[in-house]
């Protein structure tokens, strides 16, 4: 099936069955593999995504689902406004092995984009679907509350 | 065209002059130096090093790093020993991981056993050290000074008294004329610039915009895309495959049985992987559909394990004699008759998974005279070894392309991935990538053993232990790792798992180490920590069970049992400071307020250990409340690495370490039952999240040896904190992970 997608606000096509997740669709049809796969269940949040501003597991998004939204990957997080965020991802020095990382990233450009300062239970809430079995939680905690911070900081 | 000749025979020092300027420094596995030239139309390959630096005649340095990224910081780590004492601006380095598998240039490439910065201290920072004092001559010798009135910093020479000044850029050249010295003098550690310094990773801009490469991003062109059906019972082989319904779905190219089996290429510290039926299909997706569509009849296999009978039988085995006593001091029988108090205790461990966040995956393109593998694997000597015998090609025509790897725990030690992948790819003569699920990552891993501890310890009247012994029933690691014996040999003996040196060895008179080994069909292999993630359990926990007898406060009672004993020995020649762990000890419990009031339902535990070659100590916070649910508030932990080259990494993986170790203690099981793992994603194996994380307050003790080591001797003793803390809290003592609620309502 043919389809016309917003990714990161290009228009893409792919070719591809309508019940592919948009997942391998991003990572197979169109080369973003910044997406990851991590469970393919919706229980790890290793593949989440923007999809109209808001944090969605694209590995349980069919592909038809995602025409007409305007999705953002983490390819487009810059130039969709998380600068600071990843910014302070960078100051955390977060990462371990960093599969997770763009996962943690999208749903915390999420969370900020609905509560720009959240408290910790705040971010525990809208946290808890990202596994990272490195262990980086204190880290994406800080960093977190170190992009909500007023910029003069 | 490069040619080497030799300048020591000691030092195997070599210079390779060439067209471009480019200079080399090349450090052997055992600290043999040795200086190229490369040309920059020349591959790279021939004589690929083991960690090198090179500069290019426009200034910009490169730094090899060997050993595969798992998370665990090696690609900053490394590059820091040998920026450090070349006086390297760190900002503009470049950092590139080798390309391939060469141990005779490269030494031991693998990342396990935390031990890639112990390894690479002396040999990187000879390399840094060796291309410095070349600059600096090349530098001296053009302005006509002598070398010491030289110093370097940020990427260049200075001559002080003239104010004279050439980066190292212009000075490669003329550099790698020069003769090599024979021995290089490495910095006073005062006057590290580096070393010591925090310092983030280099990745980290690739990984915030999603660019950073892991295993399971290769493409390349032609690229198929496997999932392979794998057998659901253990040891299960393929009777029949109905493969029409697969077939039929558009995208789907080929359907092919790997009968594991008979692949060439494993054994000794490579399990093969399981009988599978793989689905050759242009995506993953498609690959995944017609993986569901395949109707495989499968033979019995092992349809007979279970854990629970397994746990059954070794419990019947603790009542039985140990098949091999691993250490016996005095008189451990006489001194339980004449003991005031005594104790026993049973402790029980489950069957974990590794559950990397990356599941498994492995690009490979065998082609008739040269195999390409594309791996995030822990071990690409053994991936090479493996494609090689599979492919049938000699070792040298494989090239092991290292990947970063998302997580590996020991699960990408095995290459089992591999394996699969290379068969594959011979089979439909093409390049193929072969995605695990996470299904197949919990369900087909080679896991940590399950394990049964009886302890036993004798007090004397004033409290303390007179004799203490464990009688570990356990899988034997030469077997489940299918070691090669030795000729004559016909089997191990039990107790490979047990350290004859863990503590309390040594500090107590009568002492016995005993084990019996238990033979399953489970996949086995080892786990963040190995044996110290059981071992220090249970033995940090048995030993707070005693001081309670004693009546003794738990930190004092393992403070009064080091007492002043200072070297310790170990297996070989090693030995440890016991000291130093006393010291972890003390911080710990310093900084946690050890000792001061907690609220109702609360309590801290105390653990630590000289374990996986480092010193680390924690106190566990934690609240049992009435629900009987168990939140771990705050972790405070100490830990002595010896130098520390990195503080931020090295904090990375004291805190990683501790939610891993968090994970096992309260959340990890992995159950066999007719056979088949019940578990199956982290919806029933789950792992610690963020809601579930504690605050975690580390402290290093300042130690000016070399460093020790970072990866995996934060995990030990995280349970057995907890479990000690729980106790505090509930008066519940808990002898079997992971503890679960249901533990703690017998009250
Ligand atoms: S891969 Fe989508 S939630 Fe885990
Ligand atoms: S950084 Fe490795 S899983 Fe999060």
């Amino acid at each position: 099936m043919r389809l016309t997608l917003s990714i990161n606000g290009q228009a893409r096509e792919a070719d591809v069955p309508a019940d592919t997740p948009l997942l391998w669709v991003l990572r197979d049809a169109l080369a973003l593999t910044g997406t990851k796969f991590g469970c393919g269940i919706g229980a790890c949040g290793a593949c989440t995504v923007l999809l109209d501003g808001v944090a969605t597991r694209s590995c349980q998004l069919p592909v038809t689902g995602a025409v007409g939204k305007p999705v953002t990957t983490i390819e487009g997080l810059s130039a969709a406004g998380g600068r600071r965020l990843q910014a302070a991802w960078l100051h955390e020095d977060v990462a371990q092995c960093g599969y997770c990382q763009a996962g943690q990233l999208m749903a915390a450009a999420s969370l900020l984009a609905r509560t720009p300062h959240p408290t910790d239970a705040e971010i525990d809430a809208a946290m808890a679907g990202n596994i990272c079995r490195c262990g980086t939680y204190g880290r994406i905690r800080r960093a977190i509350h170190r992009a909500a911070e007023p910029a003069s900081t | 065209m490069n040619t080497a000749a030799p300048i020591s025979r000691r030092h195997f020092c070599r210079v390779t002059a060439l067209a471009s300027g480019a200079l080399l420094v090349h450090v052997q596995a055992l600290g043999e130096i040795a200086v190229r030239r490369r040309d920059h139309n020349a591959k790279a390959t021939p004589f690929s090093p083991g960690a090198f630096v090179s500069i290019d005649p426009n200034g910009q340095i490169t730094i090899i790093v060997a050993r595969p990224e798992i998370g665990q910081g090696v690609r900053t780590s490394l590059p820091m020993l040998v920026a450090e004492e070349m006086d390297a601006d760190w900002a503009s380095i470049r950092v590139e991981q080798a390309e391939g598998v060469d141990a005779a240039a490269y030494g031991d490439q693998y990342a396990g056993g935390s031990q890639s910065v112990r390894n690479g201290w002396d040999p990187l920072r000879r390399a840094g050290a060796l291309a410095r004092t070349m600059l600096v001559a090349a530098a001296a010798s053009q302005w006509g000074v002598d070398p010491s009135s030289c110093t370097t910093s940020h990427s260049t020479v200075h001559h002080p008294p003239t104010g004279r000044r050439l980066s190292y850029g212009v000075l490669t050249t003329a550099a790698a004329q020069l003769p090599v010295p024979t021995d290089v003098t490495l910095k006073n550690p005062a006057a590290y610039s580096i070393i010591g310094h925090p310092t983030r990773q280099v990745d980290g801009d690739a990984i915030v915009h999603g660019t950073e490469r892991f295993g399971i991003d290769v493409r390349i062109p032609g690229m198929r895309v496997a999932s392979v059906e794998r057998a659901p019972v253990i040891g299960a082989r393929v009777l029949s495959v109905d493969d029409a319904a697969a077939r039929a779905i558009p995208g789907v190219r080929d359907v092919i049985t790997i009968d594991a089996d008979a692949l060439p290429g494993f054994g000794d510290n490579s399990p093969r992987p399981p009988n599978g039926v793989a689905v050759i299909a242009d995506s993953t997706w498609i690959a995944l559909k017609g993986r569901r569509a395949l109707r495989v009849t499968w033979s019995a296999g092992a349809a007979a394990e279970d854990s629970a009978d397994r746990r059954a039988e070794c419990q019947r085995l603790a009542a039985l004699p140990p098949e091999r006593v691993v250490r016996n001091d005095g008189d451990v029988v006489r001194a339980f008759v004449g003991a005031a108090r005594t104790l026993e205790a049973v402790y029980e461990l489950p069957l974990v998974a590794h559950a990397p966040m990356e599941p498994m995956n492995c690009v490979a393109d065998v082609r008739a005279d040269r195999c390409d593998i594309w791996a995030p694997t822990q071990n690409p000597a053994g991936a090479r070894d493996v494609a090689a015998r599979i492919t049938g090609l000699p070792p040298a025509a494989v090239t092991v392309h290292i990947t970063r790897s998302g997580g590996g725990f020991g699960r990408r030690f095995y290459s089992d991935f591999v394996g699969e992948a290379a068969a594959l790819s011979r089979a439909i003569r093409g390049p193929v990538q072969v995605v695990w699920t996470r299904e197949d990552d919990i369900q087909h891993d080679f896991y940590r053993p399950a394990s049964c501890h009886v302890m036993r310890g004798a007090l004397d009247d004033r409290g303390q232990i007179v004799a203490w012994s464990q009688y570990l029933i356990n899988a034997q690691r030469g077997e489940f790792l299918r070691w090669q014996l030795p000729a004559g040999v016909t089997s191990l003996p039990a107790g490979d798992e047990l350290g004859p040196y863990d503590f309390p060895a040594g500090f107590v008179p009568n002492l016995r180490l005993a084990a019996t080994a238990l033979h399953s069909p489970v996949p086995l292999g080892q786990w963040r920590s190995v044996e110290e993630s059981t071992n220090v359990f249970v033995y940090q926990c048995f030993i707070d069970e005693l001081a309670h007898l004693a009546g003794r406060d738990p930190l004092d009672y393992r403070l009064a049992l080091i007492g002043a004993s200072t070297t310790m020995p170990l297996e070989g020649r090693g030995s440890y400071d016991a000291q130093r762990l006393r010291h972890v000890f003390e911080l710990a419990a310093r900084e946690a307020r050890w000792g001061t009031p907690l609220p109702a339902g609360m309590g801290r535990g105390i653990a630590g250990a000289y374990a996986n070659h480092a010193y680390v100590a924690m106190v566990a916070e934690v609240e049992v409340d009435s629900q009987r649910d168990i939140h771990v508030h705050r972790i405070v932990a100490a830990a002595d690495l010896g130098t520390v080259v990195n503080p931020l990494g090295a904090a990375a993986q004291i805190e990683g370490s501790i939610i891993f170790g968090l994970s096992a203690a309260l959340k990890h099981e992995i159950t066999v039952a007719k056979g088949r793992v019940t578990q199956s994603n982290f919806t029933d194996f789950p792992v610690i999240r963020m809601n579930e994380a504690p605050t975690i307050e580390l402290h290093f003790l300042r130690s000016a040896g070399p460093p020790l080591s970072g990866g995996e001797p934060g995990v030990p003793a995280t349970a057995p904190a907890v479990a000690n803390a729980i106790f505090a809290a509930t008066g519940i003592r808990v002898r079997r992970l992971p503890i679960r609620r249901v533990d703690l309502a017998a009250s």
